[in-house]
């Protein structure tokens, strides 16, 4: 993004079957906001202080409390439970209404994590070696296990505050928000798996759907809506909003992979070892000429152990080549000025507050984020 | 038009809509460096305009639109097979009020029979309300009853377990504070079925039958700065003619009424 540029909020194009409405053109106030770290940081607090208290440390420290609390103890955005709480507070909710539920997606994001390197065969998350370089496979799958099992306690505990139903339908949200998330990373490890190479950007998008906007965006957002309103309403607006939001967010991860400096945290070109298939290498698998797509086929067919640098370097250097770095930015900003339009849909009706704008600056942060 | 000439209005310069809100993600002139690394070797792509002798701008626009539309297609659908599921889940009956599209909550197994799963979850809802109210109850009732001995105690036991039964802070939460400002007698009487939070509601100006009265537009619900509650909040001013003034609390998303607000204002 160009700096001082603003993200426009961006109908859907006429031929899209989303309802028409009429949205202001509203252009994002500030580009690059004090206010998202600020409340990411306040929020963030409030929930690791809830977190620790779940992960209050029993036995067997040694093999499986300390290795739970380790990847939430380095830190991280806090973005997934921030957006929850203020979800919910821009609907008139409490904080603490909503703070066990934020923790509870912290817990099973990072429990979630724990996976995902074991099954990309990461090596570095949030600056230092992931856990299962440090203690092996079969400790970091059973920390792992533990950490999404223990998230399910702060949604039991909602009872207390929330009431049986409200919970009972956190609990239910929980859950589809799960099987999401393992159906998309069903496709994404499937794709890897089976080599598929025929892929578009309505094929990621929907891997992204399931596998990163359920948790990191649609739930937090609709279990804030429910843990304020407790009444039937559509929630349907919530999911447009997040998935664009998400999207954007993950595209944004996938481009810092490639072009991140070490703050970044993980494996710099860690989605090209993989073989991932982000949306600049589904653009580079469909601009190549025959011959370097035969060779980009043939490298993403072997196992990254017998991926080379060079592999890796030449991939890098094609998609530049091709200008996928380019495209990519570009789709994320489209899907920013879309999520701007149903962020309007979702929220505008709300009076003004400190937690609406949070919400709408969110969307320009996270393709600003570095 | 005398003469028999007809004006003839200038042919317009496009065929097709003009979207060209993505223009102003950038200032003019700066598309080259909102496409990112592109280098200058790059070979020709459909994308690049410059490749092609489209306008610049134009084909960006083009390709953004496309971007989103198939976000849309991609959400959309997303959207319909949860409907579907819900559907399916439900055995052919319409999605409850409290299910939307998305989180119409679980899909059906295909294995499964859909009235069998809907049956069993039923039974499974039933079983837990069934337990989350009675357990308590019970507890209490039985350590009231062995405290002492006295059958007069049930009732104290039973309001102790009501209150404290899970569900009941359902109830606390649906308890709305009213707070009223006017130097007559004014009853105030708010008739809202469900529970319900300030953010989430509005209200319309209450208003007399008799048109020539002005309404009372200062109602408000509000959440209380300090502990959060839900308060109706009705200002009066003194000069307000007496009667009785009605109106709806509406759904600020849906729109739809979700109880009314009634102000009797005496003399």
């Amino acid at each position: 993004m160009v700096p001082g540029s603003p993200i426009v909020a961006a109908p859907p194009p006429a031929a899209a079957t989303a309802p028409q409405i009429a949205a202001p053109h509203v252009t994002s106030p500030h580009v690059t906001s004090p206010l998202v770290p600020a409340m990411l940081r306040e929020y963030g607090a409030m929930t690791r202080a809830t977190l620790d208290r779940y992960l209050a440390a029993g036995e067997p420290r040694r093999y499986l409390y300390d290795l739970a609390a380790d990847y939430p103890a380095r830190g991280g955005k806090m973005m997934r439970p921030s957006l929850c709480i203020a979800a919910a507070r821009a609907f008139g909710a409490s904080a603490a209404d909503a703070v066990g539920t934020a923790a509870a997606i912290e817990m099973l994001h990072n429990a979630l994590l724990v996976h995902d390197d074991i099954e990309d065969g990461s090596e570095a998350r949030r600056g230092r070696p992931t856990l299962h370089a440090i203690h092996g496979v079969a400790l970091a799958l059973n920390a792992g296990d533990a950490l999404a099992l223990m998230s399910l306690r702060p949604l039991v505990d909602n009872r207390d505050r929330l009431g049986d139903r409200t919970a009972l339908r956190i609990l239910e949200e929980a859950g589809r928000m799960a099987v999401e998330c393992a159906e998309g990373q069903a496709l994404e490890l499937g794709w890897r798996d089976a080599n598929v190479t025929a892929l578009g950007p309505a094929n990621y998008l929907e891997m992204v759907l399931k596998k990163t906007c359920w948790l990191a965006t649609i739930f937090p957002l609709r279990a804030g809506a429910l843990i304020a309103t407790r009444a039937p309403i559509s929630h349907d607006a919530f999911v447009r909003f997040g998935f664009l939001l998400g999207a954007t967010f993950q595209i944004q991860d996938d481009l810092l992979n490639l072009v991140a400096d070490e703050r970044y945290g993980k494996e710099r070109d860690g989605d090209l070892w993989e073989g991932k298939r982000t949306l600049m290498l589904i653009r580079l698998l469909g601009q190549a000429p025959p011959a370097d797509r035969e060779r980009l086929t043939a490298i993403l067919r072997v196992p990254r152990e017998a991926r080379g640098p060079g592999d890796v370097a030449w991939m890098r250097a094609q998609i530049d080549r091709h200008g996928c770095i380019g495209y990519a930015r570009r789709y994320a900003h489209g899907l920013a000025g879309a999520a701007l339009h149903e962020f309007g849909r979702a929220f505008g009706p709300l009076p003004d507050s400190r937690d609406k704008r949070f919400i709408r600056e969110l969307v320009t942060w996270v393709v600003e984020r570095t | 038009m005398s003469d028999g000439q007809r004006y003839r209005r200038a042919d317009p310069d496009r065929d097709g809509p003009l979207r060209n809100w993505s223009k102003m993600m950038r200032p003019s002139g700066s598309a080259a460096a909102s496409t990112g690394s592109a280098t200058p070797s790059a070979p020709a792509d459909p994308h690049d305009a410059s490749a092609n002798g489209a306008d610049p701008d134009h084909v960006a626009d083009d390709t953004v639109a496309g971007d989103i539309a198939t976000a849309y297609r991609v959400i959309d659908e997303h959207l319909r097979a949860g409907q579907r599921a819900a559907e399916d889940r439900a055995g052919g009956r319409a999605a409850g009020p409290s299910s939307d599209a998305a989180g119409a909550a679980w899909k059906a197994p295909a294995t499964a029979a859909p009235i069998a799963a809907a049956g069993l979850e039923d039974l499974i809802a039933q079983g837990m309300r069934f337990y989350s109210i009675m357990v308590p109850l019970w507890t209490d009732f039985i350590a009231a009853v062995t405290a002492s001995g006295a059958a007069g105690d049930f009732a104290g036991a039973l309001g102790r377990a009501m209150s404290q039964a899970p569900g009941a802070s359902d109830r606390r939460a649906a308890a709305i504070a009213i707070e009223v400002t006017s130097c007559r007698p004014a009853e105030v009487t708010l008739d809202l079925p469900a529970p319900a939070i300030a953010g989430a509601l509005t209200i319309a100006p209450l208003r007399a039958l008799e048109p020539d009265r002005p309404p009372l537009a200062e109602v408000a619900l509000v959440v209380g700065a300090t502990d959060g509650r839900t308060i109706l909040r009705v200002r009066i001013s003194d000069t307000h003619p007496p009667g009785l003034y009605t109106g709806l609390v509406v759904d600020r998303l849906s729109g739809e009424p979700r109880g009314t607000v009634s102000v009797r204002l005496g003399q």
